[in-house]
């Protein structure tokens, strides 16, 4: 594509219109009527610490259960250990008198902004119907009357309860529940939010699941033995993201040594490059699991976890090749695909490589023709295609590359369907 | 107020300043509308994607980052609303449902109207790349990133998109 394409495509920008005053004017008092309240932040931070001096004085009255005093000598903290599907943000320093201890779990991921010093206002707002969110605070308090209770928490002793006399989404309201107790020694406060104002049993369901995995953790980690050897492991899952509307990937695995907060990255290599980058990090958490999510998807190539010096395992992703398939004559389909080279990778060559044209019939695809593919134009990206002739009209067509053609970089995929 | 810079206008209007808000908007609404228009190529999309947009950006001020430029966040946003509103209405749709080609309301005569028209008939997913791509200084990856798409997906789109256009500007001279 020449240069004088690009500048001319550049300048174009400048052909558009302009909006219309009645639609400028109407912005205008949306952008100003939607600026933050100064107040606001404070004044959730002072309803937050309401709610903590009204649990520190109704524990004081008897209203919950008596600390576990040995199990209160033993564990630094709660925390939610990795499970499929959802993300955790979570304290590592045990709780002090002042500042409780936070484990927050979500099975979307958890907005950016919302850490564990606040209330993670942001992903409640966004929270889709199917959506939980679960945030638990806890603090060690003194002696009380009461008699304590174990983990897992059930969820079946919880309350309706809309915090801070409001809801969090007015428009379209959350199921909003309130679960206190006294566990290993803590004063915990679970609340749980989802996504519709009336959460099925399934709903439920899910979110006793992800509670069943609240556990207390010892106060000092276990030593570690010098004789194990040191090693990191590395699995991925993908999952749609309905915020960005994509796919992207969680990553996590565990450390040998058991530790919480050391640090793991994960790394990815390109396909036909030599060397890896860094795409996302953690701290391990309870028992030494991490999980990581990139800032973007991260695509297919080769990816290990890296923990001090130690490498896991490689795991590979390839993506499905995605061919195009179109009309190109009277009879003819041009089948084509292409090749995206990252930097510093090698050019991958599909010269000579075969892409099958199939026909839907009797209910499933059927080889009809091969043909060899051939380089056919260049760019941000190689092309390469292969030409067939169809004369029978009607017919369901696509093209299909197979596994043997789109490695080692993808998978095997196929392009949409098109009638002759 | 208007002689102020960007940051300052930011902190004020943190601060609750609707005069310092109206300036921003002032200086940055239309680069929000038209990122929108460019996108979506249909006037009343755009105006709804922009104005979610600036209610979105101004709405979470107290998250931005003073030290990043706030015009082009902005238009990333409109961008992204935009495109949200494409895929309500289907018009992304993989089997072209939508592929009429549509009429930029034009504001300006000779060549660039005449590549915008050809970047308009473009059916819409082709359409999209391109004016990410050459309108908004999308990276191929963000382009990926935001239409869910793989990049290699982006690469041959945007080829076929330009080949597509060349075809049409060379014969009408313009290129």
């Amino acid at each position: 594509v020449s240069s004088d394409l690009d500048g001319r495509l550049r300048e174009a920008s400048s052909a558009l219109g302009r909006p219309d005053r009645l639609v400028t004017a109407r912005a205008r008092e949306r952008a100003v009527a939607a600026l933050p309240r100064p107040n606001r932040r404070r004044l959730r931070l002072l309803a937050g610490a309401g709610v903590l001096a009204a649990l520190t004085v109704g524990v004081a009255a008897g209203s919950l259960a008596v600390a576990d005093r040995g199990q209160a000598t033993e564990a630094a903290g709660l925390r939610f250990v990795p499970l499929e599907g959802w993300f955790v943000r979570q304290t590592n320093t045990p709780p002090t008198a002042t500042r409780p201890g936070v484990a927050i779990a979500a099975n979307v991921p958890l907005r950016r902004s919302d850490t564990v010093d606040g209330f993670p206002y942001s992903t409640l707002r966004k929270l889709p119907r199917e959506g939980i969110v679960l945030v638990a605070s806890f603090m060690r308090l003194g002696d009380t009357r009461a008699t304590s209770q174990r983990l897992p928490l059930r969820l079946s002793d919880a309350t309706p309860y809309i915090r801070w006399g409001g809801q969090v989404r007015p428009g379209r309201p959350l199921g909003q529940y309130e679960l206190r107790a006294l566990v290993a020694g803590f004063t915990v406060e679970v609340q749980a939010y989802f996504g519709t104002s009336r959460p099925s049993a399934a709903l439920f369901a899910q979110a006793q699941r992800r509670l069943d995995r609240l556990v207390s953790t010892p106060e000092a980690s276990p030593p570690r033995s010098p004789a194990r050897a040191e090693t990191v492991t590395l699995a991925f899952q993908r999952y749609w993201y309905p915020p960005g509307n994509y796919f992207t990937m969680r990553f996590y695995g565990t450390i040998s040594s058991g530790e919480t907060d050391e640090y793991v990255a994960v790394l990815k290599k390109e396909c036909g490059a030599s060397f890896s980058t860094a795409i996302a990090g953690a701290t391990t958490q309870a028992g030494g699991a991490w999980e990581a999510v990139p800032d973007r998807p991260p695509g297919g190539g080769e990816f290990r976890a890296k923990w001090n010096d130690e490498l896991s395992e490689a795991v590979m992703y390839r993506p499905p090749m995605q061919p195009w398939f179109e009309k190109a004559g009277r009879a003819e389909f041009r089948a084509s695909v292409g090749t995206y080279t990252p930097p510093g990778a090698k050019p991958q060559s599909l010269k000579g490589r075969r892409i099958e044209l199939q026909r839907f019939a009797s209910g499933q695809w059927v080889r009809m023709q091969t043909a060899k593919l051939a380089l056919w134009k260049t760019g941000v990206q190689r092309l390469w295609a292969a030409t067939f002739t169809v004369r029978a009209k009607g017919l369901r067509l696509r093209a299909y590359v197979p596994a043997a053609t789109a490695a080692p970089c993808s998978a095997a995929g196929a392009s949409k369907p098109l009638r002759s | 107020m208007h002689r102020l810079p960007d940051p300052e206008l930011i902190a004020l209007a943190r601060r609750g300043s609707a005069e310092a808000a109206g300036v921003l908007f002032d200086r940055y609404w239309e680069v929000a509308w038209r990122a929108s228009y460019a996108v979506t190529a249909d006037r009343e999309l755009a105006d709804d994607a922009a104005q979610d947009a600036v209610q979105r950006a101004f709405g979470a001020l107290d998250r931005f980052e003073e030290t990043r430029p706030f015009g082009p966040w902005l238009k990333r946003i409109a961008a992204n609303r935009a495109i949200d509103l494409l895929r309500r209405e289907r018009r992304l749709a993989p089997l072209y449902e939508h592929a009429t080609a549509c009429s930029w309301d034009a504001g300006a005569a000779g060549e660039s109207r005449a590549v915008a028209e050809a970047v308009g008939s473009l059916d819409p997913q082709k359409r999209v790349v391109v004016v990410l791509r050459y309108w908004l200084d999308f990276s191929v990856e963000e382009i990926a990133g935001v239409l869910g798409i793989p990049v290699g997906t982006v690469g041959s789109r945007l080829s076929r998109a330009l080949a597509e256009l060349r075809i049409v500007l060379e014969d009408e001279r313009v290129v």
